[in-house]
């Protein structure tokens, strides 16, 4: 009887210790191979920041070009073409004819002025401090004026929601998006009512941009420039989208959502 | 000779040093014979089925109440994780469910039939309460697919509740609820290895208290089985000990397992501004 009892006691004691070593097994195997997992996830965290990082460098590397792009163009064709004028007023300045001269002279002032005015706004408008020090909405309220002083377009901007600072290189890349569209709005449209509306949600910055221009098909996408295809890499740099929607004759609708956190 | 001998004797002193000497020079002679019949003479010499049960009982209820001290300082209080919060619960109800069997235990009085009724019912709410804090761990989007899992589990174990006398231990009613607990529990763990591992997972409270549940109830579905079904043909006093000792094993590393979950989790005091 003491035997038998003696022999529970040991298959007992030997379970027990079975069922120790396997829950131990157990916990240890689950930690190692979540850790296992846990670095192999941390390296593919690591890749993709420095792909994002990469894209981010790609996208500043593309915003400079463009800005020298834009620069060289104004200069030429803009500021370029007063200077010139202004050049050709003076060159052919004849001192004995006052009244002639003094004209001549005025027009050659307020060419030169004109093109100091110029190269000031481009300045402005292509300076990244401006988003660095004010923001985005200043830099789109002063974007707004300058295209009110050509008195071409009846150009609005409203703001809805709690604006939320992004850091200055993301408000940045959103400004180029903003900006590219009115170029094309500027260059393709033929519009004269252009609307600028922001809001900010809790999870995202929507912007609108619409015009009352000659629109285009969106089924045909060889009509897009390159301009719409840069739009919409952006929005995706910011992991944002940007939409368009247009009818031919009826005006064109830009929806870009970035989101915020 | 040697078993005739009283534990409480001062021979038993003087024969417990012989037999460690003996153990020792054996061990330094590596005889290893003579080492498992040592280790099976003093095992037959100086513990007992009976000694065993009692100090697993009272392992089982140190870490039960251990682990019930430890959560009372979550009681309103702001806590992280957020989803122990209220787990402190659980091992307070399980306080005052143990009470009658710790009463039944030390004392005279019978109070069986009303600790058999009141773990009854306390297998109602530790099936609900687990599977609801798996369900908090495991909800994403599907979280009806699991609430039905559990209101399907909580119909079966009313009816195993009403079927059978309440003031009889039912066991089928307890194996069939740490059942449904295991699912949950591997769901967790399914859970754990297909989301982003961005937790440290040593530190992670919720994979304590589901290794503790999973381990305890996997182990105790067996054994429940086994004491409800057979225990007419294992009716031997050594099965019936050989049982309990599990069962009461397995709840008292649960119990660690919490202890250590509420280790993990952090205690700040509610700001009010």
């Amino acid at each position: 009887m003491e035997s038998l009892s003696t022999q529970y006691l040991i298959v007992f004691i030997l379970v027990c210790i079975c069922l120790i070593l396997m829950l131990i097994s157990f916990i240890v195997f689950v930690i190692y191979q979540y850790k296992q997992k846990q670095n192999l996830y941390y390296k593919d965290m690591e890749q993709v920041k420095a792909l994002h990082r990469d894209e981010l460098l790609q996208s500043q590397i593309e915003i400079q070009e463009q800005t020298f792009e834009n620069i060289s163009r104004e200069i030429h064709d803009n500021i370029g073409q007063k200077l010139t004028l202004a050049k050709l007023h003076l060159n052919t300045l004849d001192l004995l004819e006052v009244n002639n001269a003094n004209e001549r002279l005025q027009t050659s002032v307020t060419l030169i002025s004109d093109a100091i005015i110029d190269l000031s706004d481009i300045s402005r408008s292509l300076s990244a401090e401006v988003i660095a020090n004010n923001g985005l909405i200043k830099a789109l309220e002063l974007e707004v004026q300058q295209m009110r002083k050509s008195s071409l377009y009846n150009i609005s901007l409203e703001i809805n929601g709690e604006p939320v600072f992004l850091d200055s290189h993301r408000e940045l890349i959103v400004f180029r998006i903003i900006q590219e569209s009115l170029s094309n709005i500027m260059k393709h449209a033929a519009a004269t009512l252009i609307k600028i509306k922001l809001n900010y949600t809790e999870l995202l910055l929507q912007v609108n941009i619409s015009d009352n221009g000659k629109g285009f098909s969106v089924d045909q996408p060889y009509t897009y420039g390159t301009g719409i295809a840069n739009m919409k890499r952006r929005a995706g740099w910011l992991k944002g989208v940007c939409l368009l929607d247009s009818i031919p004759g009826a005006g064109t609708n830009i929806n870009i959502e970035i989101p915020l956190i | 000779m040697e078993s005739e001998v009283k534990k409480t004797d001062f021979g038993c002193v003087f024969s417990f040093t012989t037999d460690l000497t003996l153990a020792y020079s054996c061990v330094l002679k590596f005889q290893k014979k003579n080492i498992i019949s040592i280790i099976i003479v003093l095992i037959q010499q100086y513990i007992s089925m009976g000694m065993i049960i009692q100090v697993l009982f009272l392992f089982q209820y140190v870490c039960m109440i251990a682990s019930f001290l430890i959560s009372l300082r979550f009681i309103n209080k702001e806590v992280f994780p957020h989803y122990m919060k209220n787990f402190y619960w659980y091992t307070v109800v399980g306080f005052f469910v143990v009470i009658p069997s710790l009463l039944g235990n030390y004392t005279d009085s019978n109070f069986s039939g009303i600790g058999n009724f009141v773990n009854n019912i306390s297998v109602l709410f530790h099936f609900l309460f687990l599977s609801f804090f798996c369900i908090n761990l495991l909800c994403d989007e599907k979280k009806g697919i699991f609430y039905f899992l559990q209101f399907v589990g909580m119909l079966i174990l009313i009816f195993l509740l009403f079927r059978y006398d309440m003031f009889k231990r039912n066991r089928l009613l307890s194996a069939v609820a740490n059942f449904g607990l295991v699912i949950f529990c591997i769901l967790y763990f399914v859970k754990l290895f297909n989301n982003s591992p961005d937790i440290n997972i040593k530190n992670e409270p919720s994979f304590w208290i589901v290794t503790g549940v999973l381990f305890c109830m996997s182990i105790s579905i067996p054994v429940m089985i086994f004491q409800n079904h057979f225990y007419s043909i294992l009716v031997t006093k050594g099965w019936v000990d050989f049982f309990r000792g599990i069962a009461m094993l397995c709840y008292g590393i649960m119990h660690l397992f919490f202890i250590k979950a509420f280790l993990c989790t952090s205690v700040h005091s509610k700001i009010r501004y």
